[in-house]
């Protein structure tokens, strides 16, 4: 029941925080921070339990006609995304405190919506649930980037929903091929996730279905050849959609493919396992090559997203412990870093109204404490030991090469070009002469609260796990155990 | 004809009493919003007729009227699309000469409800000549030169149809010697059947042509965006919803019986895939808003047959499934449309406003297009789901595909109108156009938007009681795969 009410709070917060709006100005972002902090509450509480015995599950009929199920289950995987989504959501919510001011109802509706909706992916234990949220999430982030965007956003908005729309119809071929094959088999038509695990497919049918499954999640993953969406939904999203994408919505595509793709054609993913891992390795090198020649920094970011999940392609595909580990600890990495970095360039923009690496430079000297925390960010994305990155691209590549030596080897020095573009963000906006476009602001200040309490835990969490990756290897352990 | 029969004619005499009582009342210069109530009530009163039919099981007078649960399924989603038209159009009640509007939608109601429930070819002509002999006038509105075209457009185009649909009726007859759906069935299956020619097949096809024509399916599907476009929009609703559903009813019925997957399989699926592809692509730049429902409907007849092309018994429930939630999608469509008309016209690029001076509506026109697009939360989810099962499950690969490009390209331009209603220009000044609407169209958009929501939401209902049309009610007739070869070999007495 606790895992109902989960679900429902981030949409209860949202409505409420809508209708207050109405009544008062200001009032939205209270009840969305108030909802936030006991998401987060509640996430941390899952982690607590025992998450192996599943007794937080929970299951209601909806549709009997279908055999469709509300069945809600957290296990280690959901926690740690799902602990990632609380957070983020806090910081999306904080970033905006200010800048949001016009339209405040809707935008903090949409906001809250898109967290439910991410909340109900992870949770999701019968697959017609999953495919409602998985779509439904598309329409408030669509709405705010489109409508609280920047300059080019109708375009971003348009193109972000397309892909994903189409490519979810190719999800929802595969999921209706498992309901299929499994009511075929046992006469038991039911979307429920743990029955249709039982499906025995044959080779054939695992082709089609994996790749039904791979369009479906690599688009939003995204992985090289249909990542044309993110750069632009990225940079044109404002900073909370921004860390909300690049934080957690990219983390649905690679959980779909641990949760669905790999255990229903295991057989499948081990066959075309070499084809996933070379398409990684591509978007790990093409992200970064294109990361290093954007002069825009959100941009930069977001191509370097492309970058970062290529890795997390590259460890499942060679479908080891080591690699999974590996994928798993690069999401929750990326979520902190990459969220974070959207978060400093958005506290830059709204100082200097400039995203532009050449209209930056030398911002050590008027603001050091935020400098500290782009170079900190900076280096977490390059890979540097001691945070979590580190370990987290490590273990990929270990996964990797135990499969397929070239190929790690080849892949690994995309680390070097990760190097690249992270040392290019310090050297172009931290350190330099300072720009003339800074020059003439006097007046803009350091780190408030408001902005500390955002990048503090990101950058706390990344050094703990830096240090302590077991906090959260330990909770995935037993998910590799089971597929092949 | 005795008392029991009379019952359970009455879902078709009410309508016929009240249009002409509507008539009458006109003839005495009644105001118009008598009239209206007089509709409304009828309607009311006949759906009212249709529920001790769900008690008492199949009735009518056999074979020309064959009431049984199929066809008071889809009697009662034409008197819930009449009901909502007629609210939709209670702007006209002050209008002169409003008493044939009202008559004319109770009669057409009458023809559709003919069409669903016969299986007899001669009062399925009866049925459609009809309803368009109503749909002449309805579309003619009133009278002005933007009317009278559709109007005229529409008459020729009925014209066309009914001549392949007589032509093709004639040759089944000189062929079979029947009008009875089982009796020509039993006979095209028949191998000893005397001086057999494969004539059949091709009044088959010319049936086929005419139903396409009202069907608005590529290749016959040049009038559609004219008529929409021209007609009013309350009409334009009606003609969208009711009309196609009464024909795909009876297409249902026809294929249940005729369907021979090898013969008709490859054309079906031809012209399916050919108008979701060619009806979306059409629509992909539209800038008028009823012109781009009106190729959007193409598209989703289109969709809304896919299964049919497969056959089986998965086939027409998933049909009605998609039937019943693109109607209640399409309605909310028009009937939003005919909110804004007075102040936006149809033209998509006025659309910008609405957010500023109705943001409900907004909504609910959002809600609507998305609906259309199929995504989960609305009607059409469901209905994609419902067609999507069906042929996943028959592993057809061109019609998958062709349902996934569709989703596709209509995603784009469903998610167009969305971008103009929440991105495009707007200021303040527009909300000066701003006028009160009437309460009855108030409910009609309240009625299908929370419908959407509803069967996006709880399709149990809806798939239950589709479903239960299979288990519970059979059809009147089987289909030859069903029947016994000694069957085969000796119609059934009474079936000449």
């Amino acid at each position: 029941m606790i895992l109902l009410v989960y679900l429902a709070l981030p949409f209860v917060v949202a409505l409420f925080s809508y209708l207050a709006e109405r009544q008062g100005h200001g009032q939205a972002k209270i009840i969305s921070l108030i909802g936030s902090i006991i998401l987060l509450g509640f996430s941390i509480f899952f982690g607590l339990g025992k998450l192996t015995e599943g007794n937080f599950s929970v299951s209601l009929p909806w549709i009997p006609a279908l055999g469709v199920r509300i069945t809600l289950a957290v296990d280690g995987l959901s926690f740690l995304l799902l602990s990632l989504n609380a957070l983020l959501a806090l910081s999306a919510i904080l970033i905006s405190w200010n800048s949001v001011t016009e339209k405040a109802g809707p935008f903090y509706l949409c906001l809250n919506a898109i967290v439910g909706g991410t909340v109900g992916v992870f949770l999701a234990q019968d697959l017609f649930l999953f495919y409602f949220f998985w779509e439904m999430m598309l329409i408030p982030m669509y709405f705010l980037i489109g409508i609280w965007g920047h300059e080019n956003r109708i375009y971003a908005a348009i193109k972000f929903f397309l892909f994903t729309f189409i490519s979810g119809v190719f999800l929802l071929a595969s999921l209706i091929a498992i309901y299929w094959i499994h009511g075929q088999q046992t006469g038991v038509y039911t979307f429920d996730y743990q029955a249709l695990l039982d499906t025995s497919l044959t080779a054939t049918q695992q082709a089609w279905i994996f790749g039904g499954f791979m369009i479906g999640f690599a688009v939003k993953l995204p992985a090289f050849g249909v990542h044309t969406w993110l750069p632009d939904a990225h940079t044109e999203a404002p900073t909370a959609g921004s860390i909300l994408l690049a934080g957690i919505l990219l983390k649905t595509g690679a959980y779909g493919l641990i949760r669905f793709a790999w255990p229903f054609c295991p057989a499948a993913a081990q066959e075309y396992g070499f084809v996933i891992a070379v398409i990684g390795s591509i978007g790990i090198f093409y992200g970064a090559i294109l990361a290093m020649s954007q002069s825009d920094l959100k941009r930069l970011v977001a191509y370097s997203s492309v970058s970062h999940m290529g890795f997390v392609l590259v460890a499942l595909a060679a479908g080891n412990t080591l690699g999974g580990q590996g994928a798993v600890m690069q999401m929750i990495c990326h979520g902190l870093s990459t969220g974070a970095l959207f978060a400093v360039v958005g506290m830059i923009d709204e100082r200097y109204h400039t995203r532009r690496m050449d209209k930056l430079g030398g911002l050590w000297t008027n603001l050091p404490r935020l400098s500290g925390f782009v170079a900190f960010f900076a280096v977490a994305s390059l890979g540097i030991p001691g945070l979590g990155n580190f370990i987290a691209e490590l273990l990929v590549l270990m996964g990797a090469f135990k499969v397929w030596p070239v190929l790690a080897s080849v892949a690994s020095i995309g680390l070097l070009f990760g190097a690249f573009y992270s040392l290019k963000i310090i050297q172009k906006t931290v350190y330099g002469k300072i720009a003339e476009h800074i020059a003439y602001k006097t007046d803009v200040q350091d780190l408030n609260l408001r902005e500390w309490i955002i990048l503090a835990p990101l950058a706390a969490l990344l050094v703990w796990f830096g240090l302590n990756p077991g906090t959260v290897l330990k909770f995935t352990h037993s998910l590799w155990e089971i597929t092949p | 004809m005795n008392m029991s029969q009379v019952i359970s004619l009455l879902p078709f005499l009410l309508p016929l009493a009240g249009a002409m009582t509507v008539l009458v009342l006109g003839g005495l210069k009644v105001k118009g919003k008598w009239l209206f109530t007089t509709t409304l009530l009828t309607l009311v009163a006949g759906a009212g007729t249709i529920c001790p039919h769900f008690l008492t099981g199949a009735g009518g007078l056999a074979p020309f009227l064959t009431i049984d649960g199929f066809a008071l399924f889809f009697i009662a989603l034409l008197y819930a699309i009449t009901f909502i038209v007629t609210l939709m159009s209670s702007e006209r009640v002050n209008d002169q000469g409003v008493e044939v509007f009202y008559a004319m939608l109770l009669f057409a109601l009458v023809g559709m409800s003919v069409v669903v429930c016969t299986t007899h070819l001669l009062a399925f002509v009866l049925g459609l000549e009809i309803y368009s002999a109503c749909f002449y006038i309805l579309i003619g509105g009133d009278r002005s030169s933007t009317n009278t075209e559709a109007a005229i457009k529409y008459l020729i185009l009925a014209a066309i149809s009914s001549t392949f649909l007589f032509l093709g009726i004639a040759v089944l007859y000189f062929e079979l010697g029947h009008l009875e759906f089982t009796a020509l069935a039993l006979d095209m299956v028949n191998p000893h059947r005397s001086g057999g020619t494969d004539l059949w097949l091709l009044g088959t096809a010319l049936l086929f042509i005419g139903a396409g024509f009202k069907l608005s399916l590529v290749p016959f599907h040049m009038w559609a965006p004219d008529i929409y476009q021209g007609a009013p929009t309350s009409i334009s609703a009606f003609l969208s919803s009711a009309s196609k559903a009464a024909i795909v009813a009876i297409l249902i019925r026809y294929f249940s019986i005729f369907y021979q997957a090898e013969i008709f399989g490859s054309l079906l699926v031809g012209i399916v895939v050919s108008s979701v592809i060619v009806g979306n692509l059409l629509a992909l730049f539209q800038k008028d808003l009823k012109r781009l429902l009106a190729y959007s409907s193409i598209a989703h007849m289109g969709y809304a047959l896919s299964p049919l092309c497969i056959g089986g018994p998965q086939a027409w429930p998933a049909t009605m499934i998609y039937l019943v939630s693109y109607v209640v999608t399409v309605l909310a469509a028009f009937a939003l449309i005919a909110a804004s008309e007075k102040q936006n016209g149809s033209s998509l690029e006025n659309y910008g406003r609405l957010k500023i001076q109705n943001p409900a509506r907004a909504l609910g026109m959002a809600l609507a297009f998305f609906s259309l697009a199929g995504i989960p939360m609305t009607a059409g989810f469901i209905g994609k789901w419902s067609i999507f099962q069906v042929i996943i499950s028959a592993e057809n690969i061109v019609l998958a595909g062709a349902v996934i490009l569709g989703a596709g390209l209509g995603a784009f331009y469903y998610l167009r109108v969305v971008a103009t209603l929440y991105f495009g220009k707007a200021n303040d000044e527009a909300r000066r156009f701003e006028r009160p609407l009437p309460i009855s169209l108030r409910i009609a958009i309240a009625a299908t938007t929370i419908g959407i929501f509803f069967i996006g939401l709880y399709p149990e209902p809806l798939i239950s009681s589709v479903r239960r049309l299979n288990e519970d009610i059979n059809f009147s007739v089987r289909p030859p795969s069903m029947l016994t070869q000694k069957e085969l070999l000796e119609p059934p007495e009474g079936t000449h």
